[in-house]
Parts: C-alpha cells; structure tokens; sequence
C-alpha cells in the first residue's frame, strides 16, 4: 500500500529536484521558433497549455491594445535615412503579427503605394516618390478623412510617381530633400498631432509586447529560470560560516 | 494647482495598470511553471512596481513643484 502522497490522482505531481520532469520542452529551438512567431505557441507544442494559455493573452491582448490606442500606425518597418523607427527592433519580437509592416516597407522601397488602406504602412516622407494616382487620391481625401491635401505632393521626374514636398518657411522654396524631414512635417508629424498621446502609447505598449517575448522564447527554450516553484531559501544555504554556533572544541590529550 | 487639475493630469496614468499587470504575469511565468508560484511572485512584482513608480512620481513632483 502505497502512502496517500505518492498517489498521482490526489496530488500534483511537483518533482523532487524542481526541475521540469525530462522530456517537456521536446525539441528546444523548435519550440522557441514557435514561441516567437505567435507568443504562447512554442508552450502549446510542448503541452504547456497553461502557460502557453497565459503567454499567448497577455502578449497578443497588450500588442492588440498597443494598436488599438495608436492605430495599426504604431506599427511599421522602416530603415530609410532621416526615417529609422528604432521601435521595430521592440516589436519584432512578437514574430508574425509584425509581418504586414515588413511587407509594406518592401513595397514602398520597391515605390509602390502602401497596400490595405496603409495598415503598418511607414509614412510618407518628404523627397518620397509615389505612385501618382495614389498620391492624386489622397489628396482627394483631405485631411479629415487621410493625412495629406492639395499641394502636398508635387509631379516627379518621372510622370508616373510625385513626390511629398514642403515649402520652406524662411524663403517659400519647395523642399524635396529628405533632409529636410528632421524640421518639417511629414505623414509621421500628422499621426503624432491626430493621434496625440495614445500614439505615443500604442508605440510603448506594442514595444512592451514584442520585449515580454523575447522572454517566453527564452523560456520555451530553457524552461522556467528558478525552478519548478518557488521555494523558500534555508537559512543555511547562504554559504557563510555559522557565526551564532560555537567553534568545535579541540581535542585534548587524554589524562594519564 | 488646484487638486481637480492635478487628478485630470494623472488619468493618463491608469494606462500603466494593464502594462504592470501583463509584465508581472509574464515575467514571473518566465520564472516558474507552477501557477500558483507564477501569481504569487507577480503580486509581488506588480506591487513593487507601483511602489516605485509613485515614488519617483511624487519625487518628480517634489522637483518640479517651484517651476
């Protein structure tokens, strides 16, 4: 007869050396693949369901929220000079749901317009070159509805494409130079002043997200960094001497 | 200022509530795999949290106050 807490029925089973039992995270790196591509799916491939559960909503609920508060503005890729939004080395850390920026910033580098109505789109620049019917329509729109008005881009070169451009203050030039981004407003400027501080947060609150996963990859593919649970420290395990016990006698000769 | 002025600058700050709570639960997950280890260590990340956040808040405030 076995005593009652041995009995895998009544009792969690917790191992002895508070450990994860051998076995659970399966093939590691593929775990931690999973766990950076959809938070919370590296714990489900290795029946971590709980965790897995837990990681999943807190780091897909703050992304959502992030872009809920901003837009789907906060989020965009872009490696361009006088445009490098530092925020997506964050945010990348939530793995595909990051994918649509990338594919938007490849799009416009390749002068294409912005596809999905410019959802995780990176914004218009000054000296940017776009597709003429697209920056026509988007003036069109107005500033109610989109970000730009009349004036705003001017023809290009090429008659396909027309560029953003501003007039300078001090002598009413046309600036077209992307330097210029750094002291007149682009598209970046009117989502600040359209969105006012929520942009601000949708961008900290999707870099958070992005930041906790790095963490869940980690412990895909390590597993839990103090243990099983948590366990109090014993006294004597902090390495010192005892100073409260008396030193050990020595021993003496015995008496003739 | 006033104290209604004071309370309507700080209703922003009730955005830091789900961020402290979702990065006490997550890094207290990456810490344990047992529950309720993971909800009692958050607790304690998620006070201490806000304990720090409202001293450096009423320290900046201290700082601030003659501008």
């Amino acid at each position: 007869m076995s005593a009652p807490s041995e009995n895998p029925y009544s009792t969690p089973v917790i191992p002895a050396n508070n450990q994860l039992p051998p076995g659970t995270l399966r093939t590691p790196w593929v775990a931690a693949l999973l766990a950076w591509l959809i938070p919370g799916a590296g714990h489900f491939y290795q029946r971590r369901w709980a965790k897995g559960s837990l990681f999943f909503f807190c780091v897909m609920g703050t992304f959502l929220y992030g872009i809920f508060l901003g837009s789907s503005r906060v989020v965009y890729a872009s490696f361009r000079p006088y445009d490098f939004h530092p925020s997506t080395v964050c945010q990348v850390g939530v793995g595909l749901p990051t994918l649509p920026a990338f594919a938007q910033y490849f799009a416009i580098r390749a002068k294409q317009a912005p596809m999905w109505d410019g959802f995780m789109a990176p914004p218009v620049i000054i000296g940017q070159e776009v597709p003429a019917e697209w920056a026509r329509a988007q003036m069109q729109r107005g500033k109610i509805d989109g970000d730009f008005e009349e004036g705003d881009f001017v023809p290009s070169n090429n008659p396909r494409y027309m560029l953003l451009a501003r007039y300078s203050n001090y002598n009413r030039q046309l600036l077209t130079d992307p330097y210029f981004n750094d002291y007149y407003s682009n598209q970046l400027s009117e989502w600040h002043a359209k969105y006012d501080y929520k942009y601000e947060l949708g961008w900290l609150f999707t870099a958070v997200a992005g930041l906790l996963n790095f963490l869940v990859v980690f412990d895909a593919y390590r597993g839990p960094a103090l243990g099983y649970r948590y366990v109090k420290p014993h006294p004597d395990a902090s390495g010192k001497p005892d100073e409260a016990s008396p030193p050990r006698p020595e021993p003496t000769a015995a008496a003739p | 200022m006033t104290f209604p002025l004071f309370f309507a600058s700080t209703a922003q700050f009730w955005y830091s509530l789900p961020l402290a709570v979702t990065v006490a639960l997550v890094y207290s997950a990456t810490r344990f795999e047992d529950l309720t280890s993971i909800l009692r260590h958050s607790v304690r990340i998620m006070v201490w949290t806000t304990i720090f956040a409202l001293l450096m808040f009423f320290w900046l405030r201290w700082l601030t106050a003659g501008l």
